[in-house]
């Protein structure tokens, strides 16, 4: 009588694996395929696509196709316009912000510069080009400002500094099917390496899991800000009055600690503190309403 | 009798007595405690008192004064003391210390801080009060005075110990290398110096070797020698004088006045010495100097203040070359002098010859008791035309103070045939640069940006939303609910292969209802009683499958009972015993009975069937 009970099983069994195997195979809609990338020539880019909004996720590709053209032909404030478009329509890529901070550096706004290659740092933090030309736009700014050395923690959480937030969740992705993936053999299978593979694939999982939510706070909620004018005094208190401590200048670096009435209560590298107007300065969080749109 | 005593087991209140002796002198231990707890702060809140001591009213030059600052009725120093100008002495600070007297049952308490003073001239000085701050207050000792002596050894024929330095020339030229001594000499053991040099302002000054240790015989007494030499190299005529020196010193002195004999400086063995020690403070006066300037007559163009003695000597790697191929010029000048200012040899520029200095190496080393340089420039050259080439005379203009002239010292001209290229390849003069140690680092012309990114890279999204952020939540959370549903179809399919029970419940209707179909069958053949039984067997079959029981076998009314044991109201399981009884007369009593009848039986056992299996 149990017999068939026992087919039943073995037969939804092998439903559920084709399942889970039907979801490894299925790739993100997210992420264009590289057929996809590859099929769209420039200048299809070039076109804009009929009866569709300026900000439609197909536009992007033309807008940066003719954003790159202006940028090489010299026209930086137009290539400046259409790379903040991009940003604008919620499109965030560390190459547009990469190219804008160069944009930015050819008009003359360091601080601009600066704001836009840190934005790109977080979502290229391994872009050697990047590195350069932000030290380069660093070495331009008037403030110089002692930074701490990059800790030991930057060498044990290697995969928190050299990925993006997109990366470390296709990697917990990844660990967490493969942990209930083992999780399921166990279930029908005694294995010694099946056991080991998902006590290991958990605690990997469970790291990449907490450094992707790390990393999405800093990268929608960063508390980073660079001043945006030639210079800015900053205050001892939010308002006009208060005794000024000392003066910034372009593209000096800091962190925001406080907001209170249109002022940034700010922290420099070096320690010292004080309250500077919040129209001075870019924030660098990534978010879709640009605070530097032109 | 005596031995049974003491063996006798103790009776309990001796036990009893001593454990209060204990518990007493506990007691008294601990009220003592806090007594001299409570007389020690009642002390430090009394008599607050400062006072000053010296150890020695009259001490001489060689001598340190040890200051004491006492403050009574404390236990630690409310502040630091503050002494008073002490312009005629050194003063290093020592410890402090405290202490607690309890004499006849009076407690006193106090705290020293000590100072040790180093007198600097002799004379007659008063060492003013010494102030504490305590809560706004200030308090003061009372003032000291002593007396400072020459220095013994100055007066003494024969001194225990004493020190002395000098220079080899009393009136040197600027740039001119002196040789400067100090000699630390004494006829007793020491066991600990320190040495204060003098200062040298207005000297480049280096060392000439370590430190000699050797005995020299004065006034017939033999002392121990320890000599320290330095080279100096007057930077100005307005160098002035070298200062005065001291030496701190701590001397093994013999007890009943025979001095122990000589030992090693610093070497000797303080615990087998048996006598006392005392700690002398030696000085050696200053060194005025008269430095001359450098005569302005004679001076030659190229002299770039060399002062010494020198020698040159010049040679190239191979006197035969081609146009194009290089060789290396080595000029060498060695000499006991201020070596090191030399920076360039002249000339430059030789005709004939394209030329790449190297950095130029510098050896110094002790030779006798000056210092000898060696200091070797190294230039490629390469000739640009063919011929004989001359490489001119090396020359080092120098002012010898032996002399008191300026000379020249200088190399005979070097000549080499250069021959034509054959190969007729141009001259890449630039190549030159890659020669052995003349590599140079890469000069940044300018800084500038890298380009824009051009590819399809920046077209793709970098950072989840919308769609993707729930591909994305969705990729996370369906394995867990996938894992989750197979468990339970897992525990489900264990249970099912481990529990009977369940399976009967399970299959019991249907298996129920395949035998109400079946009886159904001969429900047309009204002579079959079997149609009965196959009834029977369907209705109790659900129950004994539902309720786990065996009730094929069963009477209508054991089912009865059955059923009123699962909670099922007593009409419904009369109900069904009567139709089960009914059934069973059917079968084994009844005469044939009509398809009709059949037929209602068959309708019946149906609704009593779903009616079982709904309850069940």
């Amino acid at each position: 009588m149990n017999e068939p009970v026992v087919n039943k099983t073995t037969t939804r069994l092998s439903l559920a694996w084709a399942l889970l195997f039907l979801i490894l195979w299925i790739p993100s809609p997210a992420l264009p395929t590289p057929t996809e990338a590859r099929a769209r020539t420039p200048l299809e880019e070039a076109e804009p696509s009929r009866g569709t909004t300026a900000h439609a996720p197909e536009d992007v590709h033309s807008l940066l196709f003719l954003a790159n053209q202006a940028y090489m032909e010299d026209r930086y404030e137009e290539a400046a316009g259409l790379y903040e478009m991009i940003v604008e329509s919620g499109h965030l890529n560390g190459h547009v912000f990469f190219n804008l901070g160069n944009t930015h550096i050819r008009i003359g706004e360091l601080g601009r510069a600066i704001l836009n290659y840190k934005k790109a740092s977080l979502l290229l933090p391994r872009d050697g080009d990047l590195k350069a030309n932000l030290q380069y736009a660093r070495s331009l700014a008037k403030d110089r400002i002692e930074e701490a050395s990059p800790s030991l923690w930057n060498t044990l959480a290697f995969w928190y500094f050299g990925m993006n937030l997109w990366e470390l969740l296709i990697a917990f992705a990844v660990l967490n099917l493969l942990f209930w993936s083992s999780a399921l053999f166990n279930l029908y299978r005694n294995s010694e390496w099946a056991k080991w593979t998902l006590w290991l694939s958990l605690l990997v999982s469970l790291v990449l899991g907490a450094s992707a939510g790390m990393k999405a706070r800093e990268s929608f909620r960063n508390a980073g800000g660079v001043l945006l004018e030639d210079e800015a005094p900053v205050r001892a208190g939010f308002s006009r009055n208060d005794t000024t401590l000392f003066v910034l200048h372009e593209g000096a670096e800091f962190t925001i600690l406080d907001e209170e009435q249109g002022w940034w209560k700010i922290v420099l590298a070096d320690g010292k503190k004080g309250w500077v107007a919040a129209p001075s300065g870019g924030r660098l969080a990534l978010t879709r309403d640009h605070p530097i749109a032109r | 009798m005596a031995r049974s005593d003491t063996q006798a087991p103790r009776r309990p209140g001796t036990v009893r007595s001593r454990g209060f002796l204990h518990l007493g002198i506990r007691l008294l231990l601990a009220l003592a405690w806090v007594g001299f707890l409570v007389a020690g702060t009642a002390a430090e809140s009394g008599a607050f008192e400062v006072s000053a001591r010296v150890d020695k009213t009259e001490a001489t030059l060689e001598d340190q004064i040890f200051l004491t600052v006492s403050i009574s009725g404390q236990r630690r120093l409310p502040s630091d003391p503050i002494l008073p100008p002490l312009p005629d002495f050194s003063v290093t600070k020592g410890g402090s210390s405290s202490q607690t007297n309890i004499v006849n049952g009076s407690i006193s308490t106090s705290v020293e801080a000590t100072y040790l003073l180093t007198p600097r001239r002799a004379g007659s000085f008063t060492i003013g009060p010494v102030r504490i701050e305590k809560k706004g207050r200030t308090y003061q000792s009372q003032p000291i005075s002593v007396k400072i002596l020459p220095a013994a050894s100055s007066t003494e024929e024969r001194p225990m110990a004493f020190v002395t330095q000098h220079v080899d020339v009393q009136n040197p030229y600027v740039h001119q290398q002196i040789v400067y001594t100090f000699r630390f000499l004494r006829r007793v053991q020491s066991v600990e110096a320190e040495w204060d040099p003098p200062s040298f302002q207005g000297f480049w000054v280096e060392d000439l070797g370590k430190e000699r240790q050797y005995e020299k015989i004065l006034n017939g007494q033999r002392y121990a020698v320890t000599e320290l030499k330095k080279a100096l190299y007057p930077l100005s005529e307005n160098s002035g004088q070298i200062g005065e020196t001291r030496l701190t010193c701590t001397l093994v002195v013999q007890r009943g006045g025979a001095q122990r004999g000589v030992d090693n400086f610093l070497g000797g063995s303080f615990f087998g010495a048996r006598g006392q020690t005392i700690t002398k403070n030696l000085g050696a006066k200053p060194i005025p100097l008269d430095i001359r300037p450098l005569p302005e007559a004679g001076r030659p163009e190229a002299f770039e203040g060399l002062v010494g003695s020198f020698a040159v000597r010049a040679e190239t790697g191979q006197s035969r070359l081609r146009v194009g191929d290089s060789t290396t010029l080595t000029v060498t000048v060695t000499g006991s002098g201020n070596l090191r200012d030399l920076v360039e040899l002249s000339p430059e520029e030789i005709p004939g010859f394209k030329i790449y200095p190297d950095k130029p190496s510098f050896q110094v080393d002790v030779r006798g008791d000056r210092l000898h340089g060696t200091k070797v420039f190294k230039k490629a050259l390469v000739p640009i035309e063919h011929g004989t080439l001359e490489v001119p005379p090396q020359e080092v203009p120098y002012f010898d103070p032996e002399k008191g002239s300026y000379q020249i010292a200088g190399t005979a001209p070097i000549r080499l045939t250069v021959e034509e290229n054959g190969e007729k390849e141009p001259l890449h003069l630039v190549t030159a640069t890659a020669l052995p140690g003349s590599k140079s680092s890469i000069k940044i012309l300018g800084k500038d940006i890298l380009p824009i990114h051009t590819g399809l890279a920046g077209a793709r999204r970098q950072a989840p939303s919308g769609m993707s952020l729930y591909a994305a939540l969705t990729s996370l959370l369906l394995p867990p609910c996938i894992f989750l549903a197979c468990y339970g179809r897992k525990r489900r399919q264990d249970r099912l292969e481990t529990d009977q029970h369940i399976v009967r419940r399970k299959e019991a209707r249907k298996k129920a209802t395949r035998l109400l179909r079946e009886a159904k069958r001969r429900i047309r053949q009204p002579g079959d009683k079997e149609y009965f039984g196959e009834l029977s067997r369907g209705l109790k079959g659900l129950v004994g499958d539902k309720l786990n029981l065996n009730t094929l076998a069963c009477t209508p009314v054991e089912i009865e009972r059955c059923l009123l044991d699962k909670g099922m109201e007593a009409e419904k399981a009369q109900g069904a015993r009567e139709f089960l009884e009914e059934l069973e007369y059917d079968q084994y009593v009844s005469t044939r009975l009509e398809a009709g009848e059949r037929e209602a039986r068959h309708k019946k056992a149906q609704k009593l069937l779903a009616q079982l299996d709904k309850r069940l």
